[in-house]
């Protein structure tokens, strides 16, 4: 095969997959919030904690400097809760006349107890990257909902009388340890409740933070150590009155770099938040609960497919970085595109599917042909179906290209995806011909695709059985790793003219002729790669 | 004479109580053009221009009556719609009644000179199988559902009227394959299926379903009394949903169980005697099986007025 030589940048091969950057994906997050709580408790001011404050305070700056552009339009309740919250806490006796201007339910609730609702919201913010969005809807709502208090003189006083709000670094961190019992519960109801942003956007942190946002955090604060002063009035904007000056005043003072990761963040985790949605929202439609009312014959829901395009963007363009070579070569009016079938779970085949849509708009849509233990696996093939799978069969296929659709087709089938991680990049058996068969008769070109990234995204390192759930094995396999795609569309494959599906070894030379382009467009692909991850 | 005389056609129904026989009956009543309505089934009905014949399908010696009754004139058009739609007074029963019945039913129609037989079948007799392309035409093979009687036995019938056709090519045979047929009056398995309170699905799978309303379906049967066309033709509308789709708009709750623990269940429950569902029947839950109705829009000119998601949308009411 000489695999072994094209693949000798492969980190996998050099033992290096403990640097991987993807591996501690999922970790991240469930580290750092235990590490921090003992952090805030001890001493708020050293490393780890401050950085955080200063990415949150950047956030809640930068939307405050646009306060029409919030990062996400949801939750409005949640926000006038955020915001209501500290004043209530910070200010009691205040509040308590104030009951007709502030929100009814926060003043009048059993939960209005001095300090209770303060520590929530510094256990709210606990979650690094997480609190962004509250604090900047905090700081957002504070000048509208919480506007009446200001004029109120008591208000100073009070403010002065609750504890910590000094303009050490602490700040926040001060505000939580000013009662000390509180935070815990409040913590464990927040945290795992799987429907609270503080809980969905820590899963944005892990899956996504990693990569761009978190790095450049770090950095802008590693090169401004001070930066986290200049940015301790950021409880008061969270906690409400006095936020209003001090949004204003902060701009003209924050480095331009810290300024440029603000402008960013808010925007990335906008983008990752609605990843998430989208993913929640593919799962409903995978077990089959979540309906849809615009389905083709196919079994496509076009809805379905716009709800999930945030997250398709995602893996297209910043998780996968997806190149794609000679799109122009699909021609109008149908095309059967072969390509290698490689991850424990097949993506190839929606990301081909996206690419396609992404590089030939003019093309009808694409579909791709799914085997049945991919069809009818139970969650990811009804998932499948509605994004755009078609089960693999003659007459699906002959349907589809008389209606004009590129048809990407995956020969191997489930031995493609079922091999070993060790064999990635070989190609398997390519069926019985079928394609070929097709191509003969409808008359349509075959284009042979060769896809790289696909193997080591969804390395498969081992098979459960699947047995009770019905499918051939349960795959074990980390999840999608930042791995590099490169897609290349071949030339079409010349057919000898007058060629017949029933003439067997006319079949048989051209599965032969696919399968070697297929190959040597991957050894082509694979030798010109710098490295998995960086491509 | 039929329709050289006037306008007058001579209509036969068999099973006038029947799901379908329901739905027509007092359209065929009413209509016009009909001079003289006979009816054949277990419970009396009654109306103008009509004939009652009390019969039981089930016995060997109906054919005789059937025949008897249809003789004197030739009859134009016969509806054999006397299926149960599920609802057994046991498998022996309903085996008696839809296959012998048919049986009957043909044999006495060849006999007595009857111009055309229109026989309702439904979809569920392609099967819901791994195997299914997107659409189903009508040429599809028959695979059923083996472990269902029911279906095996609507399969039978199938068969059955494949042989007539063959046989006696002079009469003539509509067999409309209709897509489960949703509405607010007609009872079935796909209706009690949507009207339960909370309708059991199989978590992670999401089949593509279709239906037809019975306004569409009434109206198409009554299409067939003038000029019927011979053919086996699905029926359908033209869209299709995803099962829970159909669910959440017929006004129920979806529950979802794990596909090996749903069929466990059903077999506990079959085997206690509880339910009477085999357990084979959730294939129709696990795979798509959606007709092509394009023959039917072609030939017979049908133009459903409802799609899949106003049939489903009619079960609530």
């Amino acid at each position: 095969m000489g695999s072994r030589r094209v693949l000798g940048n492969d980190p996998f091969q050099r033992g290096a997959a403990e640097r991987t950057p993807a591996a501690p994906v999922p970790a991240p997050p469930a580290e750092k919030a235990p590490a921090e709580k003992a952090t805030r408790a001890a001493d708020a001011s050293t490393h780890g904690t401050p950085r955080k404050r200063a990415s949150t305070a950047r956030s809640a700056k930068g939307s405050a400097k646009h306060p029409g552009a919030r990062p996400s339009a949801k939750e409005p309740v949640r926000e006038g809760c955020s915001a209501g919250t500290p004043t209530v806490a910070a200010a009691p006796s205040s509040a308590r006349r104030r009951v007709p201007e502030a929100p009814q339910s926060m003043a009048t609730s059993p939960q209005v107890k001095p300090g209770a609702p303060e520590p929530r919201s510094a256990t709210l913010s606990t979650p690094m990257r997480s609190s962004a969005p509250e604090h900047a809807r905090a700081a957002e709502a504070a000048p509208s909902a919480v506007q009446p208090t200001i004029p109120e003189p008591s208000w100073p006083a009070g403010e002065a009388a609750s504890p910590a709000r000094p303009s050490a670094p602490a700040s926040a961190p001060g505000a939580s340890s000013e009662s000390s019992v509180p935070p815990v519960p409040l913590a464990a109801s927040v945290v795992p409740e799987p429907r609270s942003p503080a809980d969905r956007e820590e899963v944005a942190t892990g899956s996504r933070a990693l990569v761009e946002a978190e790095q450049d955090a770090a950095d802008a604060h590693a090169s401004h150590p001070d930066s986290t002063l200049s940015w301790t009035p950021l409880p008061e904007a969270v906690l409400g009155p006095a936020a209003p000056p001090v949004n204003e005043a902060r701009p003209a003072s924050g480095p331009s770099l810290l300024a440029e990761t603000l402008r960013e963040a808010p925007g990335v985790l906008a983008e990752a938040w609605s990843a998430i949605e989208a993913a929640l929202r593919a799962i409903r439609a995978g077990l089959g609960t979540a309906g849809g009312e615009q389905l083709d014959v196919y079994g496509r829901d076009a809805r379905l497919s716009e709800a999930v395009a945030p997250l398709m963007d995602f893996l297209y363009s910043r998780w996968f970085r997806v190149e794609v070579e000679g799109a122009a070569r699909v021609p109008a009016g149908g095309a059967l595109l072969v390509a290698n079938h490689a991850g424990a779970l097949p993506l190839d085949g929606p990301i081909l599917h996206e690419a396609l849509r992404r590089e030939r708009p003019d093309l009808p849509d694409s579909r791709w042909l799914a085997e049945d233990q991919v069809f009818y696996a139970p969650l990811l093939g009804t998932l499948f179906n509605r994004l755009g799978a078609v089960r693999a069969s003659p007459d699906s296929a002959t349907r589809l290209l008389a209606e004009g659709r590129p048809v990407l087709i995956f020969p191997e089938g489930i031995q493609g995806i079922g091999k070993p991680f060790r064999d990635r990049y070989r190609l398997q058996r390519f069926g019985r011909g079928g394609f070929v068969k097709l191509a003969l008769r409808t008359g349509r070109p075959i284009l042979p695709v060769a896809i790289m990234g696909a193997e080591e995204t969804l390395p498969l390192l081992g098979k459960l059985p699947g047995g009770p759930l019905g499918v051939p094995y349960l795959p074990v396999t980390p999840l999608p790793l930042p791995a590099k795609w490169r897609i290349r569309i071949g030339e079409p494959l010349q057919t000898p003219l007058g060629a017949k599906e029933t003439d067997l070894s006319v079949v048989e030379s051209l599965v032969e002729a696919t399968r070697s382009t297929i190959e040597h467009m991957l050894r082509e692909l694979l030798g010109a790669r710098g490295g998995v991850f960086s491509g | 004479m039929g329709r050289e005389n006037g306008t007058s056609l001579r209509v036969a129904v068999t099973g006038p109580t029947s799901e379908f026989g329901a739905l027509l009956l007092p359209r065929l009543l009413a209509d016009p053009r009909i001079g003289q309505l006979l009816t054949f089934g277990p419970r009396p009905v009654t109306g103008a221009r009509l004939v009652h014949h009390r019969v039981d399908l089930t016995r060997w010696d109906v054919e005789s009556e059937l025949e008897a009754a249809l003789s004197p004139a030739p009859v134009d058009v016969l509806y054999h719609l006397a299926f149960l739609q599920g609802r057994t007074r046991g498998a022996a029963f309903a085996h008696e009644l839809e296959v012998i019945g048919s049986l009957h039913t043909l044999a006495a129609a060849v006999r007595s000179g009857v111009r055309h037989v229109v026989v309702p079948s439904t979809t569920v007799v392609y099967g819901a199988r791994p195997g299914n392309p997107v659409l189903l035409n009508e040429d599809a093979p028959l695979h059923g559902c083996p472990g269902s009687r029911f279906v095996t036995d609507r399969v039978e019938v199938e068969r059955q009227l494949m042989s007539f056709r063959r046989d006696h090519p002079t009469v003539g045979l509509t067999v409309l394959r209709f897509a489960p047929v949703l509405g607010p009056t007609v009872d079935n398995p796909a209706t009690r299926y949507f009207r339960r309170p909370l309708v059991p699905t199989l978590l992670g799978f999401d089949p593509l379903w279709q239906a037809v309303h019975e306004e569409d379906a009434r109206e198409l049967l009554l299409g067939l009394l003038e000029a019927p066309v011979s053919g086996t033709f699905n029926v359908a509308a033209e869209d299709v949903l995803p099962l829970s789709s159909l669910i959440r708009l017929a006004g129920t709750l979806p529950l979802p169980l794990p596909p090996p623990l749903a069929r466990a269940a059903l077999r506990g429950l079959n085997g206690a005697g509880i339910t009477a569902t085999p357990s084979a029947l959730l294939d129709y839950l696990h795979y798509s099986w959606v007709a092509d109705g394009s023959r039917a829009r072609a030939e017979l000119g049908f133009r459903p007025r409802f799609g899949t998601r106003e049939a489903a949308a009619s079960v609530r009411s």
